[in-house]
C-alpha cells in the first residue's frame, strides 16, 4: 500500500508518495514525477525522523525536512503577530517595550550564541502588544520573544 | 599565508612549509590547504626565512605559526604570530609527514629535534564542520546529534570529538569537527575530499556540510583562487531526487528510529548505507 508524506522545504510543500520501490515526487503546484533511481540503480542514505519532521542525508546533502501535513502541522501554524527566536541563546538586548510602534525591519531583541550577535528585527510594522523576554535570559529556538498587535 | 615553524630548546628553529587560510566569512577560517597554490618553492624559502628570523629575534620555544599577507607580486608583510598549535595544523602534518604535537611534546621535554625538513608532499585540505544554517545567513545551530557518520579511507583524516547524543549547546564554538584529505596533488586532495563529505552524516543539528561541499564544486575554488575579500560565490543546490527517497521510507518510522534505504536496491540490507533501529 502507498504512503504519503507531506514535508516542507525551503518555504514549499512537497508529497511524496512511496509504492514499494517507486517514489513520486508532487511539489505544490506541480505535476507529480516519478523519481529516477539514479545511474547506478541505487544510492545510499540515512535518514532519522523525529516528531516534527526527518533528518536526511543523500547524494551530498543534507536537509531537515519538516512534516507539513496536517496531522503534525495543526496547532503549530506560524503567526505573523508573534516574533520567535531563531536560535536558542541568550538575549543581550532588548531594544523596545510593550506600546512601542516599530517600523517593519526595526530592531526589536538582539540574541547571542556561539560568540556571534544575530539582531531580530520586526517583520511588519505594527505596535508591539508584549516582550516575553529579558536581557540576560536564556531563550530557546521557536520561542515567543515579542508580540506585535494584530491588526486590524 | 601562514608559516609553520617549531622551535626547540636548543636554539633550533625549523619551518615546516606554508598554509593557505585565505578562504574566509566573517574572519573564521573556513578551508584550509598547503602548500599554497600562490607559494613557490623560491617564493616559500624566503617566507620560511623570515618566520624563522623572527622566532629567532624572539627566542621562541614552541610549534608557531607566522602569519603574512601575501600581495600579488610575491611581497608578504607579517601580521601576526600564534604561539600554539592551529586548528589547521593537519595539513601541514598530512603534507610533511610529522606529528606536531609530538614534536610538541618532545620540544616541552627539552629534546634536540632532528628534522629534517622539506619541499611539502602532495597536497592536504581541511574544511571545518560548523553546526550553522548557511540558507538563514549561518545562524548558529544547536540541538541534540541523532546520527553521525565519519568518512574513512586512505588519505582521510577526520579530528572530532562528537557523536550521536551530543549536545550542541549555545556556549561554546560551533565548531564540530574537522574532515582533512591528502592527495598527490591540489585536484585529487580537492575530490577525495569531496568524497569524503559525502560520506558524513550529521542529522539532529543543522551543519554547513552541503554548503562546503557547494563550494568545493565551484570553479573558482576548483581553480585555487582563494582571496579573502571574495569568498566565491556558493550556490546550495536543488535537493537531490534521492534525499526525497529517503525521507518517505523513513518519515513512517517510529520518532528518532533510524532507517536506511538504498534505492531501487536489489535486496532490502545490501545496499542500506546505514541502518540501525534507534531506541
Amino acid at each position: 500500500m502507498a504512503r504519503v508524506h507531506q514535508f516542507r522545504f525551503r518555504g514549499r510543500r512537497v508529497t511524496v508518495t512511496v509504492d514499494g520501490e517507486r517514489v513520486t515526487l508532487a511539489p505544490d503546484g506541480e505535476t507529480p514525477r516519478v523519481l529516477d533511481a539514479g545511474a547506478n540503480g541505487r544510492t545510499r542514505g540515512v535518514a532519522v525522523a523525529t516528531r516534527d519532521g526527518v533528518w536526511v542525508t543523500a547524494d551530498g546533502f543534507t536537509a531537515f525536512l519538516e512534516y507539513a501535513d496536517a496531522e503534525h502541522a495543526a496547532g503549530r501554524a506560524p503567526s505573523a503577530d508573534e516574533v520567535r527566536a531563531p536560535m536558542t541563546g541568550t538575549v543581550v538586548q532588548v531594544a523596545v517595550g510593550p506600546g512601542a510602534d516599530v517600523a517593519a525591519g526595526q530592531v526589536l531583541v538582539v540574541l547571542t550564541a556561539m560568540k556571534m550577535e544575530y539582531k531580530l528585527e520586526a517583520p511588519r510594522a505594527g505596535t508591539v502588544a508584549d516582550v516575553a523576554c529579558a536581557a540576560g535570559q536564556q531563550v530557546e529556538l521557536g520561542q515567543v520573544l515579542v508580540a506585535l498587535a494584530p491588526t486590524a | 599565508v601562514e608559516v609553520q615553524i617549531l622551535a626547540d630548546g636548543h636554539g633550533q628553529v625549523f619551518a615546516l612549509g606554508e598554509r593557505e587560510c585565505s578562504l574566509q566569512r566573517r574572519f573564521q577560517k573556513i578551508v584550509e590547504e598547503s602548500p599554497s597554490v600562490a607559494v613557490d618553492a623560491a617564493l616559500r624559502a624566503r617566507m620560511q626565512e623570515a618566520a624563522c628570523a623572527i622566532a629567532r629575534a624572539a627566542g621562541y620555544v614552541n610549534a608557531g605559526t607566522v602569519e603574512f599577507l601575501l600581495g600579488p607580486a610575491g611581497q608578504f608583510y607579517f601580521l601576526e604570530m600564534n604561539t600554539r598549535l592551529q586548528v589547521e595544523h593537519p595539513v601541514t602534518e598530512a603534507v610533511q609527514g610529522v606529528d606536531l604535537v609530538a614534536l610538541q611534546l618532545a620540544v616541552a621535554r627539552g629534546e634536540r629535534l632532528t628534522l629534517a625538513p622539506r619541499e611539502p608532499r602532495g597536497h592536504a585540505m581541511e574544511v571545518r564542520l560548523y553546526a550553522e544554517r548557511p540558507e538563514e545567513g549561518f545562524l548558529p545551530a544547536t540541538g541534540t546529534l541523532l546520527h553521525v557518520r565519519w568518512p574513512e579511507g586512505a588519505g582521510v583524516r577526520v579530528d572530532h570529538a562528537v557523536g550521536a547524543g551530543t549536545v550542541v549547546s549555545p556556549h561554546f564554538d560551533p565548531m564540530l569537527a574537522k574532515v582533512i584529505a591528502w592527495g598527490p596533488d591540489r585536484e585529487h586532495c580537492r575530490r577525495r575530499l569531496r568524497r569524503a563529505l559525502r560520506e558524513t552524516a550529521i542529522l539532529g543539528v543543522h551543519t554547513n556540510l552541503t554548503w562546503l561541499l557547494a563550494l568545493l564544486d565551484t570553479e573558482a575554488f576548483a581553480r585555487g583562487q582563494t582571496f579573502t575579500h571574495a569568498l566565491p560565490p556558493v550556490t546550495l543546490p536543488e535537493p537531490p531526487a534521492a534525499l526525497w527517497a529517503v525521507a518517505a521510507r523513513a518519515g513512517g518510522a517510529a520518532p528518532a528510529a533510524i532507517a536506511g534505504a538504498g534505492l531501487a536496491a536489489s535486496s532490502p540490507f545490501d545496499e542500506l548505507g546505514d541502518w540501525r533501529m534507534g531506541r
